[in-house]
């Protein structure tokens, strides 16, 4: 199994948005992909063009006491994928606080016994919780989205300095980084990237998300970019962002 | 009764009793004949039902859909000029000509398909031509040892011993006389020879070849002169001697190109010290007099651009036009701008102007059109560092715009430019020379040897002169590493080529390089080269109109049989040019009948001028007028090819006055008029080739395009942003294939251009000017100062901008080459009776279809494309 971890730097930085993506584009190359909504905003569903009334969810299920597995689709072109659920805010907390015990996720995951080529890719929140320090330390590879921005580059070396990254090398060997939301024509942007590099230095990966319409309105259509504007930049960008991964696993 | 059936006579054997009895015992046969006599009456009825029963066997591989496939594709594969689907009465002629071909030549894919692409035996062709490789193959490894001859040299051996004991072996294998079995004997080694050395890649071979070339060419000149010579009438001696004084013109410019190009240095770029501080500091001039404004912005952004320390990079706009307009730019872009109060001695005394006030350590001169790379000065200036005497650096000119010959061609990019390689290969071989662009010149010497030359017209030549007599060097360089336009018109290109020929001729009578002093034999020999090949339009002439001389006057040119001048003759020619063109002396750089056909077309201008300037160099520069009735779009240029037209009628009546000959003449003279005639009509396809190029069509474009292939990307006003992939660039505007399908993008839409350089990327404000089937045109619009200096550096000053210069060259194979050559010789003809009237016009067209529809009747060669079965 590839486990992906894929987190935002900052909530915003658009992590869902290339979760779905990705995992569409890795589906396309003839991947095997789960895709694993670990977000409490539950957005990552809506990429895959599932109802926007339906509450269901893996957190959904074990708050109303259903297995958490019974909570997983398929979108159309063959993604698998396990939303997190509507709950609240109460109901979220107990989740975490109480049901979740250290190594649930790792269970979780082996009880699916899934085939070993398959791809899991964990959407994280930017926060830091029990459940995403579980898929942090669990995952392959973790891809960090930023975008060129100062309040970025400030949680950015915060998260640097922060003890779970700072201290466990095992966690920041694996990190890499990936810029999203990349304007070509502002000079600040460019000025932010040069800061970017110089602080992150070879953990960037050789890919740029540009900021695209495009992504807005397949979002919109509850889709994704490569089914909604297959000729465009930012569809063929997720293409070589899927492409790396590949070869980083394969290497 | 018995007697009566045929399958009683026990004497003659059939056909089916001949086949059974190899596998089976007599008894089987007497129990078969036994039982086939029962079942059949006679042989008549016998073979009625074997014929039936094969005619069913087919018919069920008919109905056996795959295997009917597979026939109609092997049908299509081997008859590819057929329409299956409706075929004509024409289609049954081609079918039974393909069909003869196939059985007969081109039996590789019956073979294949009867013994289904088993090896079952060899046919003979394959044995001959694998016992060639595998000699090739051994001598190659035997020459690959002795490409490094030092491990084999006895240090104590003084060279010169080796140096005499070769000339005087030389001098035996070349004088010898032969007689003709000796020289069939001669020319058969000779052939197996260069053969192999052809098929082998390496330094060695190729000298063979050279030698080999040498020695024919040498014994063909010492024939013509020890026992060909006719000096029997007055007539007899004018002609044969202009004949073979042009022949040693030849024999002698073919002696140099050979020890030019037989050792070529292929100079290797010399890194600079990492201490940037030690760079030295360089002064950029871009002289310009009359050229547009936006032809300069394009060379002095890529020269800002240039990777250099700051404040060691001087950049100066030498203005002899003086205008505002150029003064303001230089302002903006904060770059110097000099000019003067007088204009003499042109861009020569424009440079020693500048050279007064600036004052930076080297000097790099750039033509306004001819721009940089960024990384031109730090892939050049090592060499300065390391060779304290070298005083100049030569980098080759990259022509990024086809010049009228290429364009009259039509074949860009597939056969060299003949400027490329007079500034490319001639000087890998001898690193001499100044090509007045693209070069860097140290200021001292360059002072001490009084500036540019001003005495000549080619100033550049006259200076590299200069400089190698004070004891400099100079060095050439062959990486790309800026690239330039070329003359539009045929009537300034032409121009630009009468002027650098009389500047030769002038530097020979005012400074000649083979007196005076500090000069280096290979040097003189150089300068030699050069001169003689600007002054090489007179021989050319002369073997133009030679046969003549016997046609018309029945002059004995050559004093010799028909079969000897084949046996001398052909080899020599043959030879030459098998190592003038295959990847021998020029490597891939020259096409050598382009360059005949190229220089033919000079020839008759550059004589005159240059032959006067000879005579009179002070008289000076010839100007030719670039009149603008020459160049009207689309029309035959006939005032430039009147003397062209002039040397075909004289060898059309040549061919007539052959035909004349061979049917009045005495029959043993027969074979030589076919000779000569022979001659005739190889001079009517080259002078068709001159005629061809001559056509000129009109260059629409002002900017030239710069055909590139890189994705970018395109940003709608909407905010989409669309993969493209960049096609062209100009220094205005912009070619993008985008697929159509998934975007629309409209006529007058403004968009921005990604184009990414580096790590950065940069937006251009355009506008779509143009569209059409998936492709773009677009135009760049309201560039700032400091986007227009980033989309230079996205585009011409990329360091990799040039390099793929050399991706489409191929070899130059003479026999593929062939068929081209032909075609476009004839194509002269064909645009020359264009300009005819119209009935004659009518009747060639009629010549043209039955040709045309003539060739499809030909067998064509079937290219098998399919993957080949080893066999196991």
């Amino acid at each position: 199994m590839h486990i992906l971890c894929v987190q935002g730097i900052q909530s915003g930085a658009g992590a869902s948005t290339i979760v779905a993506n990705v995992a569409r584009i890795l589906q396309e190359l003839d991947q095997d992909v789960l895709v694993f909504d670990l977000n409490p905003s539950n957005l990552l569903r809506l990429h895959f063009n599932m109802d926007w009334q339906n509450p269901s969810g893996w957190a959904f299920n074990i708050n109303d006491k259903k297995p958490w597995n019974n909570a997983a689709f398929q979108c159309e072109q063959g993604v698998h994928f396990l939303p997190f659920g509507q709950i609240n805010y109460k109901n979220h907390q107990a989740l975490m606080n109480d049901y979740l015990s250290d190594d649930w996720l790792s269970d979780a995951l082996s009880s699916l016994d899934l085939p070993d080529k398959f791809w899991i890719i964990l959407n994280v929140p930017s926060e830091l919780n029990t459940l995403s320090i579980q898929a942090l330390n669990l995952s392959d590879i973790i891809l960090r989205i930023f975008e060129p921005s100062v309040a970025c580059l400030s949680q950015l070396i915060d998260s640097m300095q922060s003890v779970y990254i700072h201290d466990d090398n095992s966690l920041s060997n694996k990190s890499y980084y990936l810029m999203n939301k990349l304007m070509p024509d502002s000079e600040m942007d460019y000025e932010m990237i040069l800061i970017f590099k110089k602080v992150l230095s070879n953990k960037m990966i050789p890919v740029n998300i540009h900021f695209d319409e495009n992504i807005k309105e397949a979002f919109a259509h509850q889709t994704t970019v490569s089914l909604h504007a297959p000729n465009s930049a930012s569809a063929k960008e997720f293409r070589n962002c899927a492409i790396w991964l590949i070869s980083y696993f394969n290497r | 009764m018995s007697a009566i059936n045929p399958f009683y006579r026990k004497n003659k054997l059939s056909f089916d009793v001949v086949l059974l009895s190899i596998i089976f015992q007599p008894i089987i046969i007497e129990d078969w004949l036994v039982f086939k006599n029962k079942l059949f009456n006679d042989r008549n009825q016998f073979y009625g039902t074997l014929i039936g029963l094969i005619i069913f066997i087919f018919l069920l591989f008919f109905f056996h859909e795959p295997q009917r496939i597979k026939a109609a594709q092997t049908l299509k594969k081997s008859f590819p000029h057929i329409d299956w689907a409706k075929p004509t009465f024409a289609d049954a002629i081609r079918f039974v000509i393909q069909a003869i071909w196939l059985g007969t030549i081109q039996t590789k894919n019956v073979y294949n398909t009867l013994f289904f692409y088993k090896k079952l035996f060899y046919r003979p062709k394959d044995i001959v031509s694998s016992l060639f490789n595998e000699a090739i193959n051994a001598i190659g490894v035997v020459l690959s040892k002795l490409e490094h001859p030092r491990k084999y040299y006895h240090e104590e051996f003084d060279p010169y011993v080796y140096v005499l004991f070769f000339l005087l072996l030389g001098f035996i294998c070349l004088t010898v006389p032969f007689n003709i079995s000796t020289q069939i004997i001669f020319v058969i080694l000779a052939a197996f020879v260069a053969m192999i050395a052809r098929a082998i890649v390496g330094h060695l071979s190729k000298l063979i070849l050279v030698t080999l070339a040498l020695a024919v060419s040498t014994r063909y000149l010492w024939w013509r002169y020890t026992s060909t010579l006719n000096l029997d009438s007055h007539i007899d001696v004018f002609f044969g001697v202009i004949l073979i004084c042009a022949e040693t013109y030849a024999w002698f410019i073919l002696l140099l190109s050979y020890f030019q190009f037989a050792c070529t240095l292929q100079r290797k770029t010399v890194p600079l010290p990492d201490d940037a501080s030690l760079w030295p500091s360089v002064d950029i001039f871009i002289p310009t007099y009359n050229e547009e404004l936006d032809i300069v912005k394009i060379t002095t952004l890529a020269a800002i651009s240039i990777d250099w320390p700051e404040d060691k990079l001087n950049i100066f706009i030498l203005d002899d036009g003086k205008r505002s307009s150029f003064r303001e730019f230089a302002e903006q872009v904060n770059v110097g701008y000099i000019t003067r109060n007088n204009n003499f001695h042109a861009k020569a005394g424009n440079i020693n102007h500048a050279l007064m006030i600036t004052k930076g350590d080297y000097v790099a001169i750039f033509d306004c059109d001819h721009i940089p790379v960024r990384s031109f000065l730090q892939l050049t200036m090592g060499g300065f560092l390391e060779d304290k005497k070298l005083a100049l650096i030569q980098t080759p000119h990259h022509l990024y715009s086809p010049d009228p010959f290429e364009h009259n061609i039509g074949n860009f990019k597939k056969t060299l430019n003949e400027d490329s390689w007079l500034n490319g290969v001639v000087q890998d071989g001898n690193d001499l020379g100044f090509c007045g662009s693209g070069t860097i010149l140290k200021r001292e010497p360059l002072l001490e040897v009084g500036g540019i030359a001003v005495e000549t017209v080619a100033e550049d030549a006259h200076t590299a002169l200069r400089l190698h007599r004070e004891g400099y060097t100079s060095a050439y360089i062959d990486v790309t590493q800026a690239a330039r336009l070329t003359t539009e018109t045929l009537a300034e290109h032409i121009g630009q080529w009468i002027l650098r020929a009389c500047g030769m001729a002038q530097i020979f009578r005012i400074d000649n390089p083979l007196l005076g002093k500090e000069l280096s034999i290979e040097q003189r020999l150089y300068y030699v080269n050069a001169m003689l090949l600007f002054l090489g339009g007179i021989p050319r002439l002369i073997f133009l109109l030679a046969p003549l001389g016997f046609l018309f006057f029945h002059s004995y040119l050559i004093h010799a049989t028909t079969v000897e001048i084949l046996l001398y003759a052909v080899p020599a020619i043959v030879y030459s040019s098998i190592a003038n063109s295959y990847q021998c002396l020029h490597g891939k750089q020259r096409y050598s009948f382009w360059t005949k056909i190229y220089q033919i077309v000079l020839a008759w201008y550059t004589t005159l001028p240059t032959a006067v300037t000879l005579i009179s160099p002070k008289i000076g520069s010839f100007k030719v007028t670039a009149k603008e009735d020459l160049t009207k779009p689309g029309l035959f240029n006939l005032a430039f090819s009147r003397p062209y037209l002039f040397l075909v009628a004289l060898n059309l009546l040549g061919i007539a006055a052959a035909v004349y000959r061979f049917l009045s003449g005495s029959t043993d003279e027969n074979t030589m008029v076919l000779i000569y005639f022979a001659w005739t009509v190889y001079n009517l396809l080259v002078l068709g080739g001159a005629i061809s190029l001559m056509q000129e069509i009109k260059q629409v474009r002002m900017q030239h395009r710069i055909e590139v292939n890189t994705e970018v990307m395109v940003r709608k006003a909407s905010g989409h942003l669309i993969c493209a992939i960049l096609e062209d660039y100009s220094g205005s505007g912009l070619g993008l294939r985008i697929d159509t399908q998934a975007s629309a993008i409209e006529k007058n839409e403004k968009i921005h251009v990604l184009i990414s350089r580096g790590d950065r990327e940069f937006a251009f404000p355009a506008r779509v000017t143009n569209v059409s089937n998936g492709f773009f045109g677009v135009l760049l619009e309201n560039l700032t100062l400091q986007q227009q200096l980033d989309y230079i550096q996205c585009t011409y000053s990329r360091s990799d901008a040039w390099v793929s210069r050399n991706q489409y060259s191929t070899h130059d194979n003479a026999l593929s080459n062939i068929k081209t050559i032909i075609a476009f010789c004839l194509h002269g003809y064909i645009g020359l009776a264009r300009s005819l009237p119209k009935f004659i016009t009518k009747s060639f067209l009629l010549i043209g279809t039955s040709t045309v529809f003539i060739k499809t009747l030909l067998p064509k060669n079937i290219k098998d494309n399919s993957i080949q079965y080893e066999n196991v």
